[in-house]
């Protein structure tokens, strides 16, 4: 597969607005409503995929902070036990995004460990009830403090969460082009005087 | 529906405030124009983001007229429509036709009797052209109906349902983009059906109306605790006691609302939304929680703006 910032005509590292009105513009110009009666019509149908797939890529538009694709390589701590084999189960369930099925297995098993409260807070947080599935992970993660898994898992709800909160902080407050566009102005007064002019002559 | 995903007027642009008046009263027009004069008693404002959201996503051609209503008769509105008012404005009747014939249900109003028969006809005539989405519409209502009647102490159960009847209101095609919008749709309704649920309290505590946040108060049903009787085979998984004692719902009820917000919001940044995307910032960042701010008494001054 081609590099997606390449597929995009884009700069590595260009911002989520410059991905998304990149995005539009090959959209449109390959979109297959455009070229019906065209003999390139195959070709833009096939680019359309590319630019298609290379978006979804750069926004993880398939995946979610709280159902992150970071299972499927599991912990293989448990796998010798019978119950580790049922824990593998449970993360192919919830890989597949069949998150009942995974907590009816949870409920068969005895093994109430770490591992068992983290897949049921992940099972819980998808089905709708995050704040009780956080609770769940926590206490995988007071269970077994030095698991990273966990750790991250948490993490990242908790971090979208804060980013969330410091956007609505924001919003409300100018946001910080305006405020950094008036500081720049305001400097530049401050030089021009310095050197003897004067930029903005009111003050 | 209840009006909670509202704009911040205050912090919006003239224009935006505009374009987003239009798109209000155009979803006004088209229902007075394919419905009736009485079916614009449905009109919302959780619609008119779903609206805006959907608007946004397929770039629709909008068509934007000045004119009369009787809404405000002295001064000309603009009026904003597209493919979606369209939508919007049968999905809108549907759901306003169950909501008054459960209201005729459980409070025996009689307004709410006398709207449902009057807006009747409309409904069925708006059932004919989305009958996939009318018969999910009414299971999930009535799902809802039966956690209500057995007293479901869980918020995120019940929330669940209307999360996905809105899921499927916010799928207008199945195409690339159903996965989000399914979920924008299913965090959109569980915030909706939660902060409802959670600004009744007082209300429904006086008139002994259902609420499962005054139910979780109580401790847990008969039936729940069976299936947690079941569960807590182990000793250490005492998590529900303590979640169930320790908590004060006022920070319960707003950490469920805050996650789902934050949820919501990943979601529509997932989709490439750049047509009216100042608006749609404003109602997810700052309007859609104005109601949930107001609550605070020593703001209530405020309000005039």
């Amino acid at each position: 597969m081609r590099d997606p910032y390449e597929v995009l005509g884009i700069q590595r590292g260009a911002s989520k607005d410059e991905i998304k009105a990149a995005y539009r513009k090959l959209a449109k110009q390959y979109h297959p409503d455009m070229h019906v009666d065209n003999p390139l019509k195959d070709l833009a149908q096939e680019k359309f995929i590319e630019v298609q797939e290379a978006y979804d890529q750069l926004t993880n538009a398939s995946s979610s902070s709280y159902n992150s694709s970071s299972y499927s390589s599991g912990s293989n701590t448990y796998s010798n036990s019978s119950s580790g084999s049922n824990f593998q189960t449970v993360r192919q369930y919830i890989n597949f995004g069949n998150y009942q099925q995974a907590m009816y297995a949870l409920d068969d098993i005895n093994t109430r460990n770490g591992e068992w409260n983290f897949l049921m807070g992940v099972c819980y947080v998808n089905l709708g009830s995050a704040v009780k599935g956080m609770e769940f992970v926590k206490t995988a993660m007071r269970m077994e403090p030095n698991n990273i898994e966990y750790k991250n898992y948490l993490n990242q709800i908790l971090n979208m969460q804060r980013a969330y909160q410091t956007r609505t902080y924001n919003y409300s407050r100018g946001g910080n082009s305006d405020l950094s566009c008036c500081t720049q102005l305001i400097c530049a007064d401050c030089c021009c005087e310095m050197m003897g002019g004067d930029l903005i002559p009111c003050c | 529906m209840f009006g909670y995903v509202n704009i911040d007027k205050a912090e919006l642009k003239f224009r935006e405030y505009y374009k987003y008046k239009g798109y209000y009263c155009g979803l006004c027009k088209n229902l007075k124009k394919s419905y009736s004069e009485f079916s614009r008693l449905t009109l919302n404002y959780d619609m008119t983001f779903l609206i805006l959201i959907l608007s946004s996503l397929y770039e629709t051609e909008d068509k934007a007229v000045k004119k009369n209503c009787i809404v405000h008769p002295f001064k000309k509105q603009i009026i904003i429509q597209n493919e979606i008012t369209d939508y919007a404005s049968a999905m809108s009747v549907i759901l306003s036709y169950y909501k008054s014939k459960d209201n005729w249900m459980d409070d025996k109003d009689l307004k709410s009797l006398m709207f449902s028969k009057i807006i009747q006809s409309n409904y069925k005539k708006a059932t004919e052209l989305y009958k996939e989405k009318e018969k999910f519409i009414k299971s999930s209502l009535d799902n809802i109906e039966k956690l209500e009647k057995a007293k479901s102490s869980d918020i995120d159960a019940v929330s669940n349902e209307f999360g996905n009847l809105m899921a499927e209101i916010m799928v207008y095609k199945k195409d690339h983009w159903e996965k989000i919008l399914r979920r924008i749709g299913f965090f959109l309704g569980k915030y909706i059906y939660t902060i409802d649920a959670y600004l009744d309290m007082e209300e429904d505590k006086k008139n002994n109306s259902y609420n499962p946040f005054l139910l979780m108060n109580l401790g847990e049903n008969e039936k729940e605790s069976k299936s947690e009787n079941e569960l807590n085979k182990d000793k250490e998984y005492s998590l529900e006691q303590n979640l169930k004692t320790n908590i004060n719902i006022d920070d319960y009820a707003r950490e469920i609302l805050m996650l789902n917000l934050s949820f919501l919001s990943e979601e529509i940044d997932k989709l490439p939304l750049i047509k009216d995307k100042g608006i749609i910032d404003n109602i997810i960042y700052s309007g859609i929680m104005s109601k949930l701010n107001k609550t605070k008494p020593n703001e209530k001054s405020l309000e005039i703006l």
